[in-house]
């Protein structure tokens, strides 16, 4: 398919084959007209090579207890220059890159580019898009303020009315019934252990899939009578480069006009009435809330069956006119049902 | 003669004899008296004294002879007797020992206002039952108790707010309404402070009657020590020795004392320092002291909470704005000397503080602005590279169909 | 397909020049991008001295014992919380100097061995309890400690033990 130039580099380069790898990826051939939802991708990337270097940044400053934890936030942001800075840099870009990554999402399902052989890529990335939420509501407890508090105390009741396996989940998460430092603990955990283990071996497969099959052109007719025309790497990769400065501008202004608030120390004995969830889950919580929750459970847990297995429902490599037309409907229906819901518990 | 000196001792010998009587099964008071009997089984004296102790007869006799006033029958003893009877035990020292008793109310009684006027043929005033009760007496620390401290003040208006009552007397009927909403009754009712005074508390209890000019700061400083001290070292004593002044309640008023204010500068030092006198000029000058005190201290508390949303570790420097308010609180008292210069060292001492911690605050606050400027540049710098880079790809796309169309 | 390798192919001598010298300033201003974070994260990472990071037990050093002679007191800032140090015949002990009614600052009398508040007639004995006046709870006791000459107090407040 490709064929890399040959660099006038020796096996005696004191670089070999470092430089030889380097040069060869940079000069890989990838499809000259790719559309703009392609950046969404790269953005989420972006976006998480800024979670990682921000989160290590703040596991500098920050004390996992129910008693440190929101006093070493207070220090963070006031006494250790650019904390603050770094603490909101963090928070943006975590809603910014589940709503990226959703945005990924939606291109690849309009696109049809989790079909063979991106299979394991579009597994992945549902995984990932998972980790990315469990990321971003993990995080937002550690402040252990009184908003962290009670929004993870109305999870937790939402949790509850699940059948069955809410014991379980509390228990294994929360660490019991309860919310004090356990769960505090459990959730640093994950956020700092765990989480990013799964997401950084799911992301090296996604990864190597999409490097494997090459980008997608376009989600483009067969017999289109276009050529394809292709350049080098290095050229995308100012493209990218274009995309992700703009894109931390975006976040850097984000974070310095709309810090996140830090509310007083959590005081299990002042509730703060009625905590909306975050943003990506606010149609969760609307149908755990409305429907009975046994139904609810399961209707969550069977669309997230279908969609995980999408690839292999959907494997044609052409479909008919009428497959088209339903295919896209279903993707239209599911946005709109997700926005619905969204808006319903938003202004409930 | 001889016969009713007989009638005498015969009677006395009776009292005596039934005072310690117990309150036993043998008393046939209780067939016809049930509830007289209840109520006496709740009170102090259950165990101590049988309902002959005070209203005379021989309870052993059931049925109507007990009342024969041979057998020392009283009844309902008469008011004018009532102190004379309760007296005859509780101003009795050996009798009252093993109870750890005082034994002057009496004595008081006689000199309070009730006592005068009862020694003067008016039975109407209150006599021991009025407030303590007749046959459930219970102790003070009962919270039921009528003189409890909680309950004094409706107890006292059981009399005191009868308009009927009060008015052969000329007496005011609005003190337990007035000192229901004042500090003191605040601090009594809903703050229930132990130390909360009663009406007892500057009237005194058995022996009570209004305090006099002149013992009237005595009373106020039995609780506001300091304020009287400061308060006998200023000019104002001077006038209340030449009867000027009513001292504390001058000012304060009395039953419905308030919280005072800035205000009370205004509407209190006028009524006797006529505008551009030293006494008018010291007293604005003691209330701008206070008031700008006050606000300067007041605006720092709010700038701290301000920028405490943005910067929570500036609530660090709420105990140092603390010892400002200290200062303030500390004025508060030495202002009753009247010497301007006094207040005006204590309140520079809170005023430096306050603009201390204003400064601290307002010093975290600017790095906030400071983030806009560094965002701007920023913003300067990504604009810069964005143009770099389109024009080195445009570059390097032009040298690559150069290249291709060669 | 094969993609030639950028602009290897290319003979414009003017482009190439011009190329290399926007490959330059293209090149400067990454590098001076990141410079500039790399920067910003090191000035993250250096200690501020003022910051008290630390919630662990801390002490502060408010003087030496002969400083205070026994059954005096001194009034020293632990935190900007004013503390009184009594040296008393049981050893030093630490109690705050805000009055429980109303947060004045109470003052030590030593021929009464009394704290007296000079707001309202509060009174505190040498173990903080309340002795009359308006106040209802003791003073907050604070640990004091001799190590060496000099004496420390924890910088945390404690309930009396």
């Amino acid at each position: 398919m490709f064929q890399p130039a040959k660099s006038d580099r020796s096996s005696t380069s004191l670089f070999y084959p470092l430089g030889e790898i380097v040069w060869g990826t940079l000069h890989r051939a990838v499809p000259a007209r790719i559309s703009v939802g392609h950046a969404f991708g790269a953005l989420a990337l972006f976006l998480f090579a800024l979670q990682v270097a921000t989160g290590l940044l703040l596991m500098i400053y920050y004390r996992p207890s129910a008693e440190a934890a929101h006093y070493s936030i207070g220090i963070l942001t006031d006494e250790v220059r650019f904390g603050w800075l770094v603490r909101s840099v963090h928070a943006w870009s975590s809603d910014l890159l589940v709503l990226a990554a959703m945005l990924h999402m939606v291109r690849i399902y309009f696109a049809r580019a989790y079909l063979a052989p991106r299979r394991l890529s579009w597994a992945t990335g549902l995984v990932l898009l998972v980790v990315a939420v469990a990321f971003a509501f993990s995080g937002a407890l550690l402040p252990w303020d009184q908003y962290a508090y009670w929004s993870i105390d109305a999870a937790r009741e939402t949790i509850a009315r699940i059948p069955v396996v809410s014991s379980a989940l509390l228990n294994v998460f929360w660490g019991g019934w309860d919310i004090g430092e356990e769960v505090l603990l459990r959730f640093y955990a994950f956020h700092v252990g765990i989480l990013p283990m799964v997401a950084l071996a799911c992301l090296g497969i996604h990864l190597l899939t999409v490097w494997n099959a090459g980008l997608q052109e376009d989600w483009r007719e067969p017999g289109d009578p276009r050529a394809r025309t292709t350049r080098p790497l290095s050229d995308l990769l100012l493209d990218v480069l274009l995309v992700v400065v703009i894109a931390w501008g975006v976040v850097l202004s984000l974070a310095v006009v709309l810090p996140p608030t830090l509310l007083g120390p959590a005081d299990p004995l002042a509730p703060l009435p009625d905590v909306q969830p975050r943003w990506y889950f606010l149609p969760t919580r609307r149908l755990l809330r409305s429907l009975p929750p046994g139904l609810a459970a399961l209707a969550v847990a069977a669309l997230f069956v279908v969609v995980f297995a999408l690839p292999l429902v959907d494997r044609a490599e052409t479909e008919p006119a009428w497959r088209k037309v339903v295919h896209r409907a279903l993707g239209v229906l599911a946005i709109a049902a997700w926005v619905y819901l969204a808006a319903r518990q938003y202004y409930r | 003669m001889p016969r009713r000196l007989l009638r005498t001792v015969i009677l006395t010998v009776m009292l005596v004899l039934a005072l310690p009587m117990r309150a036993g099964a043998e008393e046939s008071c209780v067939n016809c008296h049930p509830n007289v009997k209840t109520e006496l089984a709740d009170s102090v004296h259950a165990g101590e004294l049988g309902c002959a102790s005070c209203h005379g007869g021989d309870p052993t006799i059931v049925g109507m002879e007990s009342h024969a006033a041979a057998k020392g029958y009283v009844g309902k003893p008469r008011r004018a007797d009532i102190p004379r009877l309760c007296a005859s035990c509780h101003a009795d020292p050996a009798r009252m020992r093993p109870f750890g008793l005082a034994t002057d109310q009496y004595a008081q009684y006689q000199t309070s206002r009730h006592g005068l006027l009862l020694a003067q043929g008016d039975d109407r005033v209150a006599v021991c039952s009025d407030c303590h009760g007749a046959h459930r007496i219970v102790a003070r620390r009962e919270p039921t108790s009528p003189v409890s401290p909680r309950n004094i003040p409706a107890t006292c208006g059981r009399c005191h707010s009868d308009a009927q009552l009060m008015a052969p007397y000329g007496i005011a009927t609005d003190q337990q309404e007035k000192f229901r909403d004042s500090v003191h009754g605040r601090a009594l009712f809903i703050e229930e402070h132990p130390g909360a005074p009663t009406c007892a508390t500057c009237h005194g209890a058995h022996g009570a009657t209004p305090p006099q000019v002149g013992a009237i700061a005595k009373v106020c400083g039995h609780c506001h020590a300091r304020i009287r001290g400061y308060l006998e070292e200023g000019p104002h004593r001077k006038a209340a020795e030449e009867g000027g002044l009513s001292e504390c309640v001058s000012c304060h008023g009395y039953h419905d004392t308030r919280e005072p204010d800035d205000e009370l500068f205004v509407t209190a030092c006028s009524g006797c320092h006529a505008e551009g006198t030293p006494g008018a000029v010291a007293a604005e000058k003691l209330r701008t002291l206070l008031r700008q005190t006050r606000d300067d201290l007041t605006t720092a508390r709010e700038e701290i909470s301000r920028v405490a949303e943005t910067s929570p570790t500036v609530v660090r420097f709420r105990p140092r704005l603390q010892q400002g308010w200290a200062y303030l609180m500390e004025a508060l008292p030495v202002q009753h000397a009247l010497n301007v210069n006094r207040v005006a060292d204590l309140t520079r001492g809170a005023r430096s503080i306050a603009d201390e911690v204003r400064g601290a605050a307002h010093e975290a606050e600017q790095d906030g602005r400071l983030r806009y400027l560094v965002l701007a540049l920023v913003w300067v710098f990504i604009l810069l590279l964005v143009g770099v880079t389109v024009l080195y790809r445009r570059e390097r796309r032009r040298a690559r169909a150069a290249g291709e169309g060669r | 397909m094969t993609v030639d390798g950028g602009g290897q192919g290319s003979t414009d001598v003017s482009g190439t020049s011009r190329r290399s010298f926007l490959g330059r300033v293209f090149a400067g201003t990454v590098i001076a991008g990141a410079g500039g974070v790399i920067a910003s994260i090191l000035a993250y990472l250096f200690p501020r001295e003022s910051v008290r990071s630390s919630l662990g037990p801390r002490r502060v050093r408010v003087g030496r014992a002969a400083d205070i002679p026994a059954g005096t007191g001194r009034l020293v800032l632990v935190d900007e919380e004013p503390v009184w140090i009594l040296n008393l015949a049981r050893g030093f002990v630490g109690v705050s100097a805000f009055c429980t009614h109303k947060s004045c600052v109470i003052k030590w009398e030593e021929s009464r061995r009394l704290f007296d508040c000079p707001c309202h007639d509060g009174r505190f004995d040498e173990r903080g309890n309340v002795v009359s006046g308006p106040p209802r709870r003791p003073l907050t006791h604070f640990r004091v400690a001799l190590v060496g000459d000099d004496i420390y107090v924890s910088a945390r407040e404690e309930r009396q033990v």
